[in-house]
């Protein structure tokens, strides 16, 4: 081993191997580029990053239309304070084509069991133009808004339970044609139609999101107010009479935070009435939960 | 027999518990609401009314119903409904809650309601002010108060204060100033005014330069860089004007920071031939070096709890905001994105920090989550906006901005929402800092 080292150096130095030589040149090139590289990032070192993208904010005023859009501005039609059914009826811009005591002629106008998203549209204009040109219709709205939440609001809540408690004995007094064990499930779970079990599902969550799109509309929730959260929930459990109209309401867990939790609760009553249950998919109503939660918000 | 109809119930009833969703808290589903439509609160403020026990004089009902109003909708978190859509009958006052049909209200879809009732004596006024939820009935706050006419103003921002207390449990801004730099009169000179940019005041009259205002965590200080020794000093001055400290080391002094809580403050200072921040008492005394590298260090801007401290590097070439644990000198570089990330302003709520970037040539106000670390732009395509202060609520970012020509003071909220003009001044407005809360509570 001794002998031939020196005539390894001299053949590097001399002659050459050629895989040494390429060895060296590889060395030099590699150390070059390491030079380069770490004055690129010394000298230019906040390249690379400023590329990402930064997301930015846009403000948009969403007009906004006084909830009960639908049921109020439509339904105005005739005084009659004293037929207790009709009145609430009224109120649910399309109940189900019930046949008790002889409904006034409305039910001619105002038909449609499915374009509720329609229906309420139009309503929404009309209020619209109520409160931009306010001076014109102030009087005029006062008397006649004044008169109709007179007929509805007020007299409804006596009447309607008056009304409600009729419907269900009706409703007990009807045959129950496939329905098992509505009192254990209240949960919606469809009652005896023709329907297949898919069918059935679809037009319930058809009917969910309904609910969704009625009360997240009347939602006003401000993440700001609610100190800029946004891990928080509130649930709500709410009853659903086949007309529509919420006869119920309750929190089954709270937020903790005050804020989410009112605001939750007034887009629950201001979206009452919601659109009348499916027909035959329900029983005698439809509880279902609301989760409120600003995670949506950005 | 039995044991396989046994059987066949307990797989019946795994299977039920299998099916009914986990996450439920009742018996049912579950729709999930996640956007609101609104994120304005619709709140209606009618005009007060003269309180029956009338005084002598006819009272500023107007005027007081305005001074509310705008109170109220500075905070951005309400959406005032229009007077012209009011159910009112005409001539009957609107004071408490038996005069009210909540009805009128949640027809035009107000969710909150305020009514006032005022008389006036002489320089005498009473005040009765209160706040309902209309879909309840229910009064969230309601206050008397007695006092001088010329202090209207005032009474009605304490129970704006009491209004936002009651839905946020913060104090809101209503009792907070703004210190700003104008060069209306020729010089760049200290003014301040109230949080909604009325009643400015000047300042400074140092006939030089003065920038960079900063307010102690008391308020009852402003720190700030003047040339009036022709070169950059820090001027520390109590804002009843009486007391003064100078810290005038050799080379710059610039960009002071009170730390939260403490009589003390931090600062760039040069005389060490770098620019490294310092911790120097409120008298101008240096404490402690804080920074230590071999390029410039600047801006610091403390967090509320008074531990950590971001400030602005250019010792990866750029100028970057990073921040350091005070205890520990542990670093950590904050901004990423962009090579030229300056003025860095912490939030009062601790969790977000604003800053001033720089990108295509405009400046732009950026604020950056400290746990996500993502930033967000929050102005865009409006000249240049720069120097943003975080309200004392954390609700709200004052800044300044070029967008209408000449650099203007402008608020918007910390969402980067409502952006508008809070004041005009002659000549160009910069360097908006927000006090804290000035009366202590």
């Amino acid at each position: 081993m001794k002998k031939e080292e020196p005539q390894t150096s001299s053949h590097r130095l001399s002659s050459t191997k050629p895989e040494n030589r390429i060895l060296v040149y590889f060395i030099a090139i590699s150390a070059v580029l390491h030079l380069v590289l770490i004055a690129g990032i010394i000298l230019v070192p906040a390249l690379a990053p400023a590329k990402r993208y930064i997301p930015t904010v846009v403000d948009v005023s969403l007009v906004s239309l006084p909830a009960q859009g639908s049921a109020p501005v439509e339904a105005v039609v005739e005084d009659k304070p004293e037929v207790p059914v009709a009145t609430p009826e009224k109120a649910e811009v399309k109940p189900e084509p019930v046949k008790p005591p002889p409904p006034p002629p409305k039910p001619v106008e105002k038909v449609s069991i499915e374009p509720k998203p329609k229906a309420s549209k139009k309503n929404k204009k009309s209020l619209k133009h109520k409160t931009f040109k306010p001076s014109q219709v102030v009087k005029e709205s006062v008397t006649k808004l004044e008169k109709e939440v007179e007929e509805k609001r007020h007299p409804t809540l006596e009447d309607t339970l008056k009304r409600l408690k009729r419907e269900v004995a009706r409703e007990d007094k009807k045959p129950r044609s496939g329905r098992a064990g509505p009192k254990g499930a209240p949960s919606g779970r469809p009652g005896g139609s023709g329907l297949t079990s898919a069918q059935e599902r679809d037009r319930v969550r058809i009917y969910q999101a309904e609910i969704a799109y009625q009360v997240q509309k009347n939602w006003a929730f401000s993440e700001q107010l609610a100190g800029g959260r946004t891990d928080i929930v509130a649930a709500i459990g709410i009853k659903i009479m086949p007309n529509g109209e919420i006869t119920d309401i309750w929190f089954d867990q709270k937020s903790g935070n005050r804020h989410l939790d009112e605001s939750a609760y007034r887009a629950i009553v201001k979206s009452n009435p919601l659109p009348p249950l499916p027909q035959g998919l329900f029983g005698s109503h439809f509880t279902v939960g609301l989760r409120f939660g600003p995670g949506g918000i950005k | 027999m039995l044991r396989t109809v046994f059987n066949l119930l307990k797989g019946t009833m795994v299977l039920i518990l299998l099916l009914s969703p986990a996450t439920s808290f009742g018996q049912y589903e579950y729709i999930d609401i996640n956007k609101p439509f609104l994120r304005k609160i619709p709140m209606a403020i009618p005009e007060f009314s003269r309180l029956s026990e009338a005084g002598t004089d006819p009272p500023p009902l107007k005027q007081a119903t305005e001074i509310l109003t705008s109170a109220l909708e500075f905070t951005g978190y309400f959406n005032m409904l229009d007077s012209g859509a009011f159910l009112l009958e005409p001539g009957k006052p609107i004071i408490t809650a038996d005069q009210i049909n909540f009805k009128n209200w949640t027809t035009i879809g107000a969710e909150l309601l305020v009514t006032g009732g005022l008389s006036q004596n002489g320089s005498l006024i009473d005040l009765e002010l209160r706040l309902f939820d209309t879909f309840t009935g229910k009064r969230i706050v309601g206050k008397r108060y007695h006092g001088k006419v010329n202090d209207m103003r005032r009474i009605i921002l304490r129970f704006c204060t009491e209004v936002i207390m009651q839905l946020t449990g913060q104090r809101g801004v209503f009792d907070s100033r703004i210190a700003l730099v104008s060069n209306g009169s020729g010089n760049k000179e200290l003014f301040l005014c109230e949080f909604d940019g009325s009643k400015p005041v000047q300042f400074t009259r140092h006939n030089s330069i003065s920038m960079f205002p900063a307010w102690s965590s008391d308020g009852k200080w402003i720190a700030y860089t003047s040339y009036v020794n022709n070169k950059p000093d820090i001027l520390i001055r109590s804002i009843n004007g009486k007391e003064k400290a100078v810290i005038s080391e050799k080379g710059i002094n610039i960009a002071p920071a009170w730390v939260p809580g403490q009589f003390t403050l931090s600062a760039t200072l040069s005389f060490s031939g770098n620019q490294e921040i310092y911790l120097l008492t409120g008298a101008g005394k240096i404490i402690k070096k804080i920074t230590n590298s071999w390029a410039s260090d600047l801006s610091p801007s403390w967090s509320p709890d008074g531990k950590k401290m971001a400030f602005v590097s250019n010792r990866t070439g750029a100028p970057q905001i990073y921040i350091q644990d005070v205890n520990s000198g542990r670093e950590e570089r904050l901004t990423f994105e962009g090579n030229y990330n300056t003025q860095p302003n912490w939030s009062p709520t601790g969790d977000r920090i604003a800053y001033s970037s720089m990108t295509g040539g405009q400046n732009n106000i950026i604020v950056i989550e400290l746990k996500r670390r993502e930033p967000v732009q929050l102005t865009q395509d409006a000249g240049n906006n720069e120097s943003p202060s975080w309200s004392p609520d954390g609700s709200l970012i004052v800044f300044s901005s070029t967008r209408e020509g000449p650099s203007r003071i402008h608020v918007m909220t910390a969402f980067g929402t409502d952006q508008r003009r809070l004041l005009t001044l002659p000549g160009d407005q910069s360097s908006p800092s927000w006090s804290p809360n000035l009366s202590p509570k």
